[in-house]
């Protein structure tokens, strides 16, 4: 809604423009860079002999690859939540926080992609699942809904980015030259009169629609990669909304970490208020509630039946050898985020952040506990293979690679932040001349 | 004294340790060793061959050797003698027919002696091996009476100018199958009795032959001391016609190739693609004519400065 | 040279049969045992005498007694052997866990050392039911869980009933290890350990050799084998018998040395399949362990070390 003290167009322009990186973001920035060539190295080995360096064997056949998977498209559908539902039930406070998450969706699809093609045998023939895909099979499910998701999410990106390029071209003699080619060559056609503002509106509108039931499907066909199966805790009917709700979850988590983080470091107090972190601390607290009911609904349910290939699984997870990471993924994912975020001084800017960090740490681990302790219940006894085969634990090659992506993600969004500006200008500014208008 | 007996105590140990050691060791060297087996075969009273095998057995296992030249000789390892050479193939078998030069002998004897001798280039010893047989042939015929059918076989050898059969004579018969052959009756082998006759009773109703309905009787006499190996196959219509299923590939179904996709499927793969891809087609398409808008308005623009 | 023609006009006329009858071998070549009529003649004829002391004139390439086939083509491999349905029978009463069936297999198809295409599994269904060994291969199912996830058609089903893999297509994703209920796939984590005649030789999905890093492998049914008329390598190489394969448009199976009527061995022994209740249609049957030839312990002697540490429970 309205802002204490009314800014002026100059202010508001100036505190939002994109700026060079100082000493800090410089070590950020050098850091993940670091990580990430690591894993790169990390994949030239896996290139050069085999998947034999990490440590999945026969029975554990997919690991904190797929996890990471299953964690970056759960993150992608953030961007959906942020922009299209918010846009679509008008809630005003959205504006800004509609870019991060779209830059986080993006870049997190991107990684998805990038995760799985490291997790194939043969990356080198992946064109054969163009020329010889199949329809029937969930993985060319998830290929065409990732993909279509991509395109609408980078073209969501753009279309609300173009207004902003208009204000950064012009303003040249701030921002010097060192990005205004890019911004000519993206959107020097925009000139923002009416005729163009109108088709651009509607464009925001029919892409905010379709998006969503695209992003809802990327969730769910992702989610039925594991329950077209028949293993124990993957053969579930539940498993389409279990996912989704925890990708809101995460997404949302995530959201509300950019958010601190570009808050604090760039001094965007004024733009991102208390207020935003508390009605965000509401979102998310009520998406941790409904993740909740969805995990008692998933863990409950086969333990009260304790089905004879799911009672050493459940066992496994509530008491076993998971147990530990089990409990610290609900505790810490769930259940402590929501005390924190019940109480109005918990929806606070910092205990916000540190709910934040905990939500998506803990649907990490989430993650990993729903891929892996089930491969280590086969139907048939494990036996007849090498020792190895019995455990799993990433080996430094997947924990470089599985770093190095998310080294890649917020590389991403750190550089776009660099170039673009991280909160829309442009419909900062219409804010506000709504808000004078109507007072 | 103590130290004494510890001493002892040690050695004794020592020795025994050694000794389990070594007989570990011997376990493994006291396995391999090379045979050849030679075999003789009639299939369908035609042409006889001797077939020459080489295998390395080391314990329970076997492997065939390949590459290994062999010849075959008649009686003994002469020159005169030879009847053929051969190098075992990848199976370390290998197969040796009669020659015509050898007609002369094979009419004028009843029992033959073929001798195998391997040479050593093929990397292992010299090797010989021989087998005795006499000239037999097999004959199988069928009988139905008052609803039951009867096989019958006979092993006949060569006494004089005529093929007489041999009694006591074991011998399987029933019906070819992929890999083996199925029993016509009951019991597994049949016997020829006093006459030389093996009977057997044909129980097998209703068995699937090919698309006529005809089955292949066989009678095998099996690594016979005497008489070798013998096979002889008889068409039959005694089966039951089949028809292979000749629309396999038709069918659509969730595990068929990408060409038979069940139609449910493909419709609603392609209407949501289509419906989604046309949006954003067509959302591409109004950006684009903003663009076209916004060149125009440059356009104006510097006319009206020129202007 | 009119005798040449004669035999070539056999062969052509056996060729075209041998693909259209059904368990029946058409006796064109005498010479030949039970083996596909599908041999390339050589052209090359040598005299030989018959057991009447006539003289016959024979192409030299029948004399071999592994018969020298063309490879089968890709588009063949995908299609399989018309009018074959293979089906193997299992007899659990009869298992010692001598696991000849596993090193032979493993031997034959170069399989990467640890890993097997056949497990043979100490099994006890609950508390108070016997133990016994049950061998596992690829149940090859008729509604297969594996062919269904595989985006790339990198796994099949034939019309003869086998599932094979093309090396050359599998992408590596895995989706079909974590779809088998069975667990009876395996993947070529690294470079495989070949002989040099096998790693030089072309890709065949029917042998399954070479095998590829990066991609997935499990049993075959060994359709290089049936196509010469012979048993795969786990059967022939059963000391006990437990084996039985066969032909289920021919209602027969056999272990080498003994063949039953399959629909008669199923019924009298009460055979059944693995997991029936998932609905997957294996075409691997079982006869349960009954009139036991050996008592379960007698296999605890075959057990290697690592197994022994991790014996279930």
């Amino acid at each position: 809604m309205e802002n204490s003290t009314s800014l002026t167009i100059e202010q508001i322009t100036n505190d939002l423009l994109p700026r060079k990186f100082r000493k800090r973001g410089m070590i950020w920035t050098g850091l993940l860079i670091l990580i990430a060539l690591v894993g790169a190295f990390a994949y030239y080995r896996q290139l050069k002999y085999g998947l034999v360096v990490t440590n999945m064997r026969d029975y554990v056949s997919w690991g904190i690859y797929i996890s990471n998977f299953v964690f970056f498209v759960a993150i992608s559908l953030v961007g959906s939540l942020i922009t299209a539902i918010f846009r679509l039930t008008n809630v005003s406070w959205r504006t800004p926080l509609t870019r991060i998450s779209e830059i986080i969706a993006v870049s997190a699809i991107t990684f998805a992609s990038l995760i799985i093609i490291v997790d194939m045998g043969r990356p080198e023939r992946l064109l054969n699942l163009f020329i010889h895909g199949r329809v029937q099979s969930p993985i060319m499910w998830d290929v065409i809904v990732i993909g279509t998701y991509f395109c609408l999410s980078l073209f969501l990106l753009y279309i609300t980015l173009l207004p902003d390029i208009r204000i950064m071209i012009n303003a040249k003699d701030k921002l010097g030259k060192r990005f205004s080619k890019l911004y000519r060559w993206l959107g020097t056609f925009w000139k923002g009169t009416a005729a163009q503002e109108k088709i651009r509106n509607r464009s925001i509108t029919i892409l905010c629609i379709v998006i969503i039931p695209v992003a809802f499907s990327i969730h769910t066909v992702t989610s039925w990669l594991f329950a077209t199966t028949y293993r124990p805790g993957w053969d579930s009917t539940n498993f389409g909304a279990y996912f989704i709700s925890g990708a809101f979850l995460v997404g949302a988590g995530a959201v509300v970490v950019a958010m601190y983080v570009f808050r604090r470091y760039y001094h965007l107090e004024k733009y991102i208020t208390e207020k935003h972190f508390e009605k965000m601390g509401r979102v998310v607290v009520l998406l941790a509630l409904l993740y909740l009911y969805f995990n008692i609904n998933e863990y409950l349910v086969p333990a009260f039946k304790m089905k004879k290939p799911e009672a050493a699984h459940l066992t496994q997870l509530f008491g076993g050898e998971y147990a530990p990471l089990f409990w610290f993924a609900i505790l810490v994912g769930m259940i402590i985020p929501i005390a924190i975020m019940l109480f109005k001084k918990g929806r606070k800017p910092l205990p916000m952040f540190i709910a934040g960090v905990m939500v998506v740490v803990g649907a990490w681990f989430k993650r990993y506990l729903i891929v892996t302790p089930t491969l280590l219940h086969p139907f048939l006894p494990m036996y007849n293979v090498p020792p190895s085969y019995h455990h799993y634990f990433p080996s430094w090659e997947e924990w470089a690679i599985a770093m190095g992506s998310l080294a890649g993600v917020l590389l991403i969004i750190t550089f776009f932040a660099r170039v673009f500006p991280i909160i829309s200008i442009y419909k900062t500014l219409t804010d506000q001349n709504e808000t004078e208008q109507s007072s | 004294m103590k130290l004494n007996n510890h001493h002892k105590l040690f050695i004794i140990i020592l020795f025994l340790f050694g000794t389990a050691i070594s007989n570990i060791n011997a376990q493994d060297s006291v396995a391999s060793v090379s045979v050849l087996s030679v075999h003789y075969f009639l299939p369908e009273n035609k042409i006889p061959y001797v077939e020459v095998s080489t295998k390395k057995k080391s314990g329970r296992k076997s492997e065939p050797i390949k590459g290994i030249p062999v010849n075959v000789y008649f009686n003994e390892a002469t020159e005169n003698n030879l009847l053929g050479k051969v190098t075992t193939g990848i199976n370390g078998e290998g197969r040796v027919a009669l020659p015509a030069s050898f007609k002369a002998t094979w009419d004028s004897l009843t029992e033959f002696k073929f001798v195998a001798v391997s040479d050593s280039s093929g990397g292992v010893e010299s090797l010989s091996s021989d087998v005795i047989i006499k000239k037999a042939i097999l004959v199988i015929d069928t009988t139905s009476a008052d609803g039951t059918r009867t096989v019958t076989a006979q092993l006949k050898e060569k006494k004089g100018n005529e093929w007489v059969p041999v009694k006591d004579i074991e011998m399987k018969v029933g019906v070819n199958r992929l890999g083996g052959i199925l029993s016509a009756g009951n019991e597994e082998t049949y016997t020829a009795d006093s006459t030389g006759t093996a009977t057997a009773e044909f129980k097998k109703d209703s068995l699937p032959g090919d698309q006529k309905g005809n089955i292949v009787l066989v009678a095998k006499v099996e690594d016979n001391d005497t008489y070798g190996n013998l096979l002889v196959e008889k068409t039959v219509p005694w089966g039951i016609a089949f028809t292979p299923e000749k629309n396999f590939f038709d069918q659509r179904t969730l595990w068929s190739t990408r060409y038979r996709t069940p139609y449910w499927l493909l419709f609603m793969a392609y209407s949501i693609v289509i419906g989604v891809w046309g949006t954003l087609i067509y959302l591409v398409t109004q950006i684009l004519k903003t663009r076209k808008m916004g060149r125009e308005y440059d356009r104006n623009l510097s006319t009206q400065k020129s202007g | 040279m009119e005798n040449k023609d004669t035999s070539r006009r056999q062969f052509l006329a056996a060729a075209i049969l041998a693909g259209i009858s059904a368990g029946c071998s058409s006796k064109k070549n005498p010479f030949q045992g039970y083996a596909g009529d599908e041999v390339k003649a050589s052209g090359e004829t040598v005299k030989l005498l018959s057991v009447n002391g006539e003289i016959i004139e024979m192409d030299k390439a029948f004399l071999k007694p592994v018969p020298d086939l063309p490879p089968v083509s890709n588009s063949e491999a995908r299609k399989g052997i018309e009018g074959k349905k293979f089906v193997m029978v299992i007899d659990l009463s009869r298992c010692k866990n001598v696991k000849a069936c596993q090193s032979a297999c493993n031997h034959m198809h170069q399989v990467h050392p640890g890993q097997n295409w056949i497990k043979v599994l100490p099994m006890e269904d609950s508390d108070h039911t016997a133990p016994y060994w049950e061998p596992t291969t690829c149940m090859h199912c008729d509604e297969p869980p594996c062919v269904k996830v595989c985006p790339v058609d990198a796994t099949f089903k034939r019309q003869d009933g086998i599932v094979l893999i093309d090396s050359d297509r599998c992408i590596g994703c895995r989706f079909c290890m974590a779809a088998c209920p069975y667990s009876t796939r395996v993947f070529n984590w690294e470079e495989p350990v070949l002989t040099k005649e096998v790693a030089s030789q072309p890709y065949s999905c029917e042998s399954s050799m070479p095998q590829k890093k990066g991609t997935v492998g499990k049993c075959d049914f060994c359709p290089d084998m049936t196509r010469k008329g012979e048993l795969p390598h786990c059967v022939s190489a059963c000391p006990n018998g437990v084996f039985f394969f066969g032909d289920m448009n021919e209602d027969s199976v056999t272990n080498g040395a003994e063949t039953f009527r399959f629909s008669e061995l199923i019924k009298e022994k009460a055979g059944y399949r693995l997991m029936e209740d998932l609905g997957t249609k294996p075409r691997v049957y079982y006869l349960p362990p009954v009139n036991r030839n050996f008592p379960f312990e007698s296999g605890l002697e075959n057990e290697n070390a690592d197994d022994k540490k991790n014996h279930p429970k």
